[in-house]
């Protein structure tokens, strides 16, 4: 079944408990290589997102010219 | 008794009267009756009278000649109603007496201004019985009439247009052209209610046309009473009591434009929105429609300002975010290094060849360390091992220390 792709406000609160945890210390060499991986598929995934804005934002500006 | 012929009699009586009454003018008021207006020749015979409760109680045949009829023009140009049978107007007349043509007063002068104080009158007493009898619809405060049709919210963009307006007039073509030839290209649904909206019946037909769109179920903009062109007389219709009534109540907006150059109408009064002209009833709905696009550009740039300002706050927010893990993982990266360092730092100390190089040796008798279970005895051969060299060496003595 194909994985849900978690909203962008979903994305960066992972983000966030990435955060956390590195924070916390607690965290194993394996754990941290695959939260690195993770991070950056998330934030790969969120500027993604964002880039999908600004040509709809274009589009808006030259519709109000 | 002299035997007189009738125009012998007649001309006795015009030369009393003209004795009595030459170069003398009078102000009367009278009623009007009877008339017969020739325009193109300028001239207009009519009937002036007087009433009372009993019926008529003076009756006089009077005449309007060309050096006087312009005076007709003023009058309907200043009061907005057309020169017509029953008004009550005040004149200057002067009496003409002929054999022939009998007794007339020649109008000299029409007044307007009592005319108008006369219309005036009629229409606050209109105006006061819509207020006393249909609070509801119409309201007077401080001096101004208001009515529900004003309330009624205006769409912020106008499309579904009803006209009420007379076929093949002025007003229906101004109107009209006014809105297809917009500058902005807005494209307006109307439909036409078309009738007569002036002279006689004429309330009743527009008051028709009221219901007519009612009926219809259609939901209406707004609807657009508009009358122009032709003279500026015969207002009438927009000041009774029964179409001021219909517009204060009625369901959707009314915009007026009539066109009364003068005064403003009962109808004007109580639409949604009075204007002077079709044209410029027209130029307004456009000008609605501009606004609401204004309107639309301004919110698109509020959304555009938002959007940017969203995107730059959601990218520095990513990359804080982005930089914070990367701290943090290197940070947890160095602590192993550390870890690393301090282990290699304790194997490096505790490595053998590091304590022999200290000046230690190793010592061994039959290839086996040398402990309790394998004591070192006299004449017992040893290989000692230091940093550098294998000794072979036979013990001569063994002195125990404590």
């Amino acid at each position: 079944m194909k994985e849900k792709k978690p909203s962008f406000e979903e994305a960066l609160s992972q983000l966030d408990s990435i955060i956390e945890k590195l924070e916390s210390g607690q965290v194993s060499m394996e754990e941290l290589k695959s939260t690195l991986a993770q991070s950056q598929e998330l934030v790969n995934y969120c500027r993604n997102k964002l880039r999908e804005i600004p040509p709809l934002l274009e589009n808006l500006k030259q519709n109000l010219d | 008794m002299e035997t007189l012929s009738l125009s012998g009699l007649l001309g006795l009586v015009e030369m009393t009267l003209s004795e009595s009454f030459f170069d003398h003018t009078f102000r009367i008021v009278a009623e009007t009756a009877d008339i017969r207006n020739y325009k193109e020749r300028a001239y207009c015979f009519l009937k002036l009278i007087e009433k009372d409760e009993t019926g008529i109680i003076a009756n006089a045949d009077a005449v309007i000649w060309k050096q006087a009829y312009p005076q007709v023009y003023q009058f309907e140009k200043q009061t907005g109603v057309k020169f017509d049978k029953n008004m009550e107007v005040l004149f200057e007349v002067s009496i003409d007496y002929s054999p022939k043509w009998g007794l007339r007063l020649n109008i000299h002068s029409i007044d307007p201004a009592f005319t108008l104080g006369k219309l005036e009158l009629k229409r606050r007493e209109v105006l006061n019985t819509l207020v006393e009898q249909f609070p509801q619809w119409v309201w007077e405060r401080e001096g101004v009439y208001h009515s529900k049709n004003q309330g009624l919210p205006l769409p912020l963009a106008i499309q579904s247009i009803a006209l009420v307006t007379a076929p093949a007039s002025d007003g229906q073509r101004d109107f009209l052209h006014e809105l297809k030839t917009n500058p902005y290209g807005y494209a307006f649904e109307v439909d036409e209610y078309l009738t007569q909206i002036q002279g006689n019946g004429a309330e009743k037909l527009i008051l028709n046309q009221f219901r007519n769109i009612v009926d219809s179920k259609k939901k209406y903009d707004v609807v657009v009473l508009v009358r122009g062109g032709g003279s500026q007389t015969d207002f009438g219709p927009f000041d009774t009591l029964e179409l001021g009534k219909a517009i204060a109540a009625f369901p959707f907006p009314i915009i007026t434009g009539i066109g009364h150059e003068r005064n403003v109408s009962i109808a004007d009064l109580l639409a949604h929105i009075s204007v002077k002209t079709p044209t410029k009833a027209a130029a307004f709905l456009v000008d609605m429609n501009v606004g609401f696009e204004s309107h639309l550009i301004g919110k698109a740039q509020e959304i555009w300002e938002s959007g940017q300002y969203l995107v730059e706050q959601s990218n520095s927010g990513l990359n804080r975010k982005l930089l914070s893990i990367t701290r943090l993982a290197e940070l947890q990266l160095e602590k192993r290094n550390n870890k690393i360092a301090q282990v290699e730092q304790a194997i490096h100390h505790l490595n053998p060849l590091k304590v022999l190089e200290r000046g230690f040796a190793i010592i061994t008798k039959d290839g086996q360390r040398i402990s309790s279970e394998n004591p070192i005895q006299k004449g017992d051969n040893l290989i000692l091992f230091t940093h550098d060299s294998k000794i072979q060496s036979q013990v001569e003595t063994v002195e125990k220390l404590n």
